[in-house]
């Protein structure tokens, strides 16, 4: 977020396809003599350092896409990429949507990456907000969400948020 | 005064003991009724809940031997029978004979083995805890699925990058269990189940032979013999 938001600032492209890993995959080789390899030319979700170490990155932010799995979890939980399972274009669009919906719905109140779990027929989402003074819009901005989230994607959709009293709080490292 | 004030303290004092003789029941009820829906070898029969009954009134009759009973009417004695005569709600689990399973299988998938790790401890507390027989666990091979993509952006066709994805694989087996057990193990199983974890339970009942295949009955010819 922090980091998307400077890449704006000095004008260079950003790339506006939103964070999506897909669930279950990881690169091959993991013994000691290739594991290097793994991080050559992966240029995506890598912040090249300023001179005055003035980026902000999360802790999500910070680590490279090659360490998920290893320092670093899946923004979304499903089951939808294990052998013999269905629906994986169908999650993954829904996850994309997700995302965009509530990137649009809660804009600049949201402080964190979405993470979607999904259990049994049900969509849980956590996210972390900064929350304004005025409690009143936060609760139906939440209610808004589940009801229109459930109506859309047919089943019971739970968000979870957890609110972060200073933008500060969520910072794990400057480049 | 203070005589009526004892006779106040002794009506109450019946009260409260009928009171609580019926919250004793109460709870007597529920908790076999609870036994019941987990293992139902023995079945609840008002005998049984009865028994349990007196047990615990006879243990409030040796307290109260010492509060002399002035009004019959709230005797312990009819209170007794009373609570004997309460409706014990097991008709509804007599009239359906419960299943039997002869083999129960519960296959689990998913990507990570550190959470199948965990799951299989829950999964062998779980059936511990609930008494379930014949505990068996399999670890099959994991499955992959591996993709080339070039590694450089441009040019370099002779140097890849390989993801692949892993799914690991666990199967319990459970054999000989009834099926208000099977149904209550499973959904706790179920309801604990882990995000990114799939699975698929395969239940083998037991079913009485059909009577176009039962053997003819030979009464007639061993009689004779």
């Amino acid at each position: 977020m922090a980091a998307l938001m400077t890449l704006r600032k000095l004008g260079s492209f950003p790339l506006t396809i939103p964070y999506v890993a897909l669930r279950g995959i990881s690169t091959t080789c993991t013994n000691a003599a290739t594991v290097n390899k793994n991080r050559l030319h992966v240029r995506v979700g890598r912040f090249k350092p300023s001179k005055d170490k003035s980026i902000a990155l999360t802790y999500d932010e910070s680590k490279p896409p090659y360490k998920i799995g290893l320092e670093k979890a899946w923004n979304s939980w499903n089951t939808s990429n294990l052998k013999g399972e269905t629906r994986m274009s169908e999650t993954l669009t829904d996850d994309v949507f997700i995302q965009n919906f509530l990137k649009g719905t809660w804009g600049l109140m949201q402080a964190s990456d979405v993470v979607i779990k999904r259990r049994h027929n049900m969509i849980h989402i956590f996210m972390h907000i900064l929350p304004k003074r005025d409690l009143q819009p936060i609760y139906f901005l939440l209610g808004y969400s589940e009801e229109l989230l459930s109506s859309l994607l047919k089943c019971p959709v739970k968000l979870e948020l957890q609110s972060v009293q200073k933008p500060r709080d969520l910072i794990f490292k400057y480049i | 005064m203070a005589a009526s004030c004892g006779r106040i303290f002794r009506v109450l004092n019946n009260i409260s003991i009928s009171q609580t003789s019926f919250n004793l029941s109460g709870r007597i009820r529920s908790s076999y009724s609870k036994r019941c829906t987990l293992q139902q070898i023995n079945r609840t029969s008002p005998s049984l809940l009865v028994e349990g009954q007196r047990r615990c009134m006879t243990t409030l009759q040796a307290d109260d031997k010492n509060i002399p009973h002035e009004h019959p009417q709230k005797d312990i004695q009819g209170g007794d029978q009373e609570v004997l005569k309460l409706e014990i709600d097991t008709t509804e689990d007599e009239d359906i004979p419960d299943v039997l399973y002869s083999h129960l299988c519960i296959e689990v998938k998913g990507h990570d083995i550190a959470v199948l790790d965990s799951y299989e401890k829950f999964v062998q507390l779980a059936s511990k805890c609930l008494g379930l027989t014949g505990y068996s666990v399999k670890r099959p091979k994991y499955d992959v699925l591996r993709r080339s993509l070039l590694r450089s952006v441009h040019i370099f066709k002779k140097h890849y990058v390989q993801y692949e994805q892993r799914t690991y694989y666990r199967v319990f087996n459970f054999t000989r269990t009834t099926g208000s057990t099977a149904d209550t193990f499973l959904e706790y199983i179920q309801r604990n189940l882990p995000e990114g974890v799939a699975m698929k339970v395969t239940k083998h009942r037991l079913e009485a032979l059909p009577d176009h295949l039962k053997p003819p009955k030979q009464k007639e010819s061993i009689s004779d013999s």
